[in-house]
């Protein structure tokens, strides 16, 4: 059972690190596809017609699967009240039912707009839903990780609140460098 | 009723330490439940509209620029550049302090950004210096709260994404704003000069400026290059922080030499996970704003405002402090995207410029992060000087009335904003 646990730890925090890294790059390749657009109109006067629509579907993949390696910590909170475990249970609870719903009624929504086709490109709205369900699912999944985490007490210091500020790029091992 | 049981769920949960997001989520989820007509869909589906933006594109990337521009050692010579101008004044290293900012909110989208990148420069000198550091740093924090108002803005980029203001135009109608809370800012850092620091005046040596300007060139360039494009009709707000991460990366990378793989792989990811974070709560505020429509509150609560005064006067002073209030506690980010849609109508009502209306919003909810019990630029600069935040509150306090001076005043001169709009644009 500890193997099983532990290897499942290593799995879903591995998961995490490739997410960062290769959400990382399609943002890279995003900004590549915008300067490619302004590069179009303005030297070949000629735009790119689905430069606008296919950035809007990454965009909505790139912040649903962008859940998966920053729910378990990092998230925006209110820090009104001090750190406790009971807390901690309580306020991951509600972010894992949160988690499902999108899960469960993402598949709905998927399934309703099946049809519905985006104008210029033609591509079916599914595939920008989809992201909903694809990412808080697999979010939700990762999350066990956590529920598993507070319970043996890896506890408070396993996920020491990171907060926006790094991600943003302010770190506490390099403040000088790169906020 | 059923609102009250609405925000009763989604400050509870706040409280309770729940992500903002899926507080915003939970908090929509009540409200749908409690109103028969409408379905659990909605919460998802709308979720996805508030994403489905391209505007939004712009916040990452002016992020992701700021980023790389900072690994790319731009900052050192950007300060330089301005202690240079300031070489006549003994007190040169707080308006240096001061006016870094200002410049490099010129670069970044972001507050916090802009404390890293001047706090660590400036605050380790002006201790050599034998400046007290609470000073320093309060003066850091507060000057970095510009970098909000000053283009590119996140928040206004977010503004613009929650409502159908033009970025353009805010981002336009920063400038003016801007200035002015810089100069109060630098009067405040002269009234409050502390004493016995190490005198130093830089006498002026037109040879050694034309150097420095040259070393500083590609980033004073930068925001020229930006709002030029943009003004100039080149291109969007998106495609400008597109242009802005090509052009930050070629500087750093060519010019100045100073990124590797590693630093563009890390700020790459680092602005994608801030994507991903504030973009999902964009995405839950979108639903909880699309509850509140239906259910009319904005109208309510504006009907509500003008019974308790018609005078424009009032109403203005009534949202400034409710911004004020809850800037205390709440993250920018969370503040533009519920309040400002709901806020908008009153606006509206009372005859304000839509610009007008974005731009003190933003005033407003500045000095909200140089104010406990959150106030994001406290800890940032209390960690950068290595003080407890209580020392850095305590010296802070001047320049928070400053900055709530700076708001009433945006408020209520609407020229300062909309001057350089109709410059522009008409």
């Amino acid at each position: 059972m500890d193997k099983a646990l532990a290897g499942f730890h290593r799995m879903s925090a591995g998961l995490e690190r490739g997410l960062r890294v290769l959400l990382g790059v399609v943002l890279a390749g995003l900004t590549g596809i915008l300067f490619l657009q302004v590069i179009m109109r303005f030297v070949f006067v000629n735009s790119l017609t689905w430069a606008e629509e296919v950035p809007r579907i990454i965009l909505i993949w790139l912040v649903f699967l962008g859940l998966i390696p920053t729910v378990k910590g990092q998230h925006l909170i209110i820090d009104v009240l001090r750190d406790r475990t009971w807390l901690r249970y309580l306020s991951t609870a509600v972010k894992w039912a949160v988690l499902v719903f999108f899960l469960v009624k993402g598949v709905d929504v998927v399934t309703k707009v099946i049809g519905q086709k985006m104008p210029v490109t033609g591509i079916s709205r599914a595939w920008q839903y989809a992201a909903a369900p694809v990412g808080a699912g697999i979010a939700a999944i990762v999350g066990i990780d956590e529920f598993i985490g507070l319970i043996r007490s890896r506890g408070l210091e396993a996920y020491e609140m990171e907060s926006v500020l790094s991600a943003a790029g302010m770190d506490d091992e390099e403040p000088a460098g790169d906020g | 009723m059923e609102l009250f049981l609405v925000f009763l769920t989604l400050f509870g949960l706040l409280i309770l330490r729940v992500p903002i997001f899926a507080a915003l989520a939970g908090a929509t989820i009540v409200g749908i439940l409690l109103e028969p007509r409408l379905t659990l869909l909605e919460v998802v589906r709308n979720s996805i509209i508030g994403i489905d933006s391209l505007v939004l594109f712009a916040a990452p990337l002016f992020v992701l620029a700021g980023n790389l521009i900072l690994v790319g050692g731009v900052s050192e010579r950007l300060i330089g550049w301005v202690d240079n101008l300031f070489g006549f004044s003994r007190l040169r290293l707080a308006y240096v302090n001061v006016f870094g900012s200002m410049f490099f909110g010129g670069i970044s989208g972001s507050a916090t950004a802009d404390s890293a990148a001047i706090g660590s420069v400036l605050v380790p000198e002006m201790r050599r210096q034998g400046y007290p550091t609470p000073y320093s740093a309060a003066v850091t924090a507060a000057s970095s709260s510009i970098g909000i108002i000053v283009p590119p803005s996140v928040p206004m980029i977010l503004a613009g994404a929650a409502t159908s203001v033009s970025v353009t135009k805010l981002f336009v109608g920063g400038y003016g704003p801007g200035l002015l809370i810089a100069l109060s800012l630098a009067t405040v850092a002269f009234l409050r000069r502390p004493r016995g620091w190490r005198a130093q005046r830089i006498p002026w040596n037109w040879k050694r400026m034309g150097l420095r300007t040259w070393r500083a060139l590609p980033a004073l360039v930068f925001p020229v290059v930006i709002m030029g494009g943009i003004l100039g009709g080149v291109f969007t707000a998106t495609e400008a922080a597109a242009v802005a991460v090509v052009y930050a990366l070629l500087v750093a990378t060519i010019i100045y030499r100073e990124l590797g793989w590693r630093g563009l792989l890390k700020s790459l990811s680092d602005s994608a996970m801030f994507a991903a974070v504030v973009f999902t709560i964009v995405a839950t505020a979108q639903a909880f704003g699309w509850y509140l429509t239906y259910t009319r509150v904005p109208q309510k609560l504006a009907d509500f405002m003008l019974t308790i005064s018609d005078s424009r006067v009032v109403v203005i002073l009534l949202m400034i402090l409710l911004l004020l209030v809850v800037g205390t506690f709440m993250e920018t980010v969370p503040i533009v995207l519920v309040l400002y849609p709901i806020l908008e109508p009153i606006s509206a009502q009372i005859g304000m410029d839509p610009i007008h209306y974005g731009v003190t919003f933003m005033a407003a909810i500045a000095v909200g992060l140089l104010t406990p019990p959150y106030g994001v630029l406290l800890f940032v600069n209390s960690k950068i000087a290595g003080i407890p935040s209580a020392q850095l509150i305590r010296a802070v306090i001047p320049f928070v009335i400053a900055l709530v001076i700076d708001a009433l005043i945006i408020a209520f001169v609407p020229a300062l904003v909309l001057g350089p709009v109709d410059l522009f644009f008409n």
